[in-house]
């Protein structure tokens, strides 16, 4: 696995190894309950961003003087304190949002990306280690989310649609699919599965084939070693029988 | 009056939480229960204490 | 409400992981033998039945009198957190045989957002005590019904044929899309 992953240590590339939601299956309540619109996607991933981020920043500062028994209840505490923060800026800065996401605002404190993280995590790095780890995962999360939603909104409205979260503006609209081709489907329970069930296949498909690859890499190099070898014995044998 | 209450009540919540961990952690497991199975590899909760038993079992093999 | 409406709609209508998408990660989890999916869906009736009517009344004999109501949050997480330690205590304590068949799945419940999701519907809802008792019977009911129709489905989908990258997750996708199309044909019954 090391000499790949080595290789290509892309933007990209830790986006779709190290995906929480696609790879790893986890968060996977709100990226299927929200992703109906582009504008939730954007709005709930900003969220988890910013809880996600400073919760293991604090964790990461708190952990050193947490007795271990405590630990759990602490980091409990911490994250629902910054969710608790975050869901009252948004009922004050972004009311329609707010109530258009809901109870999935307050269920990311028992999203599992959250406590993962700062329990495998944060509670065992540096602050600026930390930080970047949040960051990079909730924008890994938030990258899924809008995936998600980009699919399920073209096919099942047809529409490409944005808008200003504060003010309900349209800021941008765009019809990609005449309405009589449209398909409802995606904009309901079913769709939310068959699309997360793709884009998931999609994500184990891509892995699958690195893994071969490096399989067949491997092997080569092993082959080449061996050939090597048997030369090298050729060679040492051949003076041997010639002084015979 | 009233933050000193939330703090209250957020302490004693944590309290309880504490000791309720603590006491349970010393509570013996029922004989017979020591090596339960945990049949859970699909979750991906990975603070889940469950999981690092399945681990251990595995890397144990 | 009618409590009996309340009580349908809870269990099929709205059902918690086919309709509202809550308690993903047990349910992928735990669903690929039938006898974890019993056990497992037993526990969470217990918890989540015994962790709601805790929260009811913290909200309502703790926090509305004080005008706390915004810490509700913090405070309904860690009374599951403490009820989950107090039940696992109590059943290694007074019935080793109950604890054989759910002990393993009590820590797992913690994390698991169906719990959480109830205790705060109750109160957003404004339910009083016996509508919060059959509501949060009928969710996890809803919970265990899906998780033991879903693992049987898993069972014989365990020895079919997939393509390589649908194998495990992805296929139970799958799976639970099609189950949502049956569910969702409850929705005229109410």
């Amino acid at each position: 696995m090391s000499t790949a992953s080595e290789k290509k240590q892309g933007f990209w590339r830790e986006m779709i190894y190290n995906n929480p939601v696609f790879g790893l299956y986890l968060g996977i309540c709100s990226t299927l309950a929200i992703t109906t619109t582009l504008n939730n996607a954007i709005g709930m991933g900003i969220a988890v961003i910013v809880v996600l981020t400073v919760s293991n920043i604090v964790i990461s500062l708190l952990a050193p003087i947490t007795p271990d028994e405590i630990h759990i209840p602490v980091y409990i505490v911490v994250i629902a304190t910054l969710v608790t923060v975050v869901g009252m800026l948004m009922q004050a800065y972004t009311p329609t949002l707010y109530s258009t996401l809901g109870t999935f605002i307050d269920l990311i404190v028992v999203n599992c990306i959250i406590l993962g993280r700062a329990e495998a995590y944060a509670s065992s790095h540096n602050v600026a280690e930390s930080a970047r780890d949040g960051l990079m995962m909730g924008l890994s999360y938030t990258f899924s989310l809008i995936a998600m939603s980009l699919i399920r909104q073209i096919l099942g409205t047809g529409l490409l649609e944005f808008s200003n979260p504060m003010s309900n503006q349209v800021i941008f609209s765009l019809r990609l699919i005449p309405e009589a081709f449209v398909i409802p489907v995606f904009t309901t329970q079913t769709g939310a599965f068959l699309t997360f069930a793709v884009l998931a296949a999609a994500v184990a498909a891509i892995k699958n084939n690195d893994e071969k690859k490096e399989a067949a890499a491997l092997k080569a190099k092993a082959d080449a070693e061996k050939a090597a070898k048997a030369a090298a014995a050729k060679a040492a044998a051949k003076p041997v029988k010639e002084a015979a | 009056m009233n933050i000193l209450f939330a703090i209250l009540i957020a302490g004693a919540l944590v309290g309880l939480n504490v000791w309720l961990y603590a006491a349970n952690k010393k509570t013996p497991v029922p004989e017979g229960c020591e090596n339960l199975k945990p049949d859970c590899r699909g979750c991906g909760i990975t603070d889940c204490s469950l999981r690092a038993k399945v681990e251990n079992r595995e890397e144990a093999k | 409400m009618n409590l009996f409406t309340l009580f349908l709609s809870a269990l099929l209508i709205n059902n918690v992981i086919l309709s509202k998408f809550i308690g993903m990660c047990p349910f992928l989890g735990v669903s690929t033998k039938l006898s974890s999916a019993i056990g497992m869906g037993v526990a969470v009736i217990f918890v989540i039945f015994g962790a709601s009517v805790l929260s009811w009344a913290l909200y309502y004999y703790a926090l509305v009198p004080l005008e706390l109501q915004y810490m509700k949050l913090i405070c309904f997480i860690l009374l599951i957190a403490a009820f989950v330690q107090f039940v696992e205590m109590f059943i290694k304590k007074n019935s080793p045989s109950l604890y054989k068949s759910l002990g393993i799945y009590l820590p797992l419940i913690t994390t698991n957002c169906a719990v959480l999701y109830v205790a705060l519907d109750n109160v957003t809802q404004k339910y009083n005590l016996i509508e919060t008792m059959v509501n949060s019977i009928a969710v996890s009911a809803g919970f265990m019904l899906v998780l033991v129709i879903f693992a049987t489905i898993r069972e014989r989908l365990a020895a079919s044929d997939v393509p390589e990258a649908w194998k495990g997750n992805p296929i139970a996708f799958v799976v639970a899309a099609i189950m949502a199309i049956a569910f969702s044909a409850f929705a005229g019954l109410v």
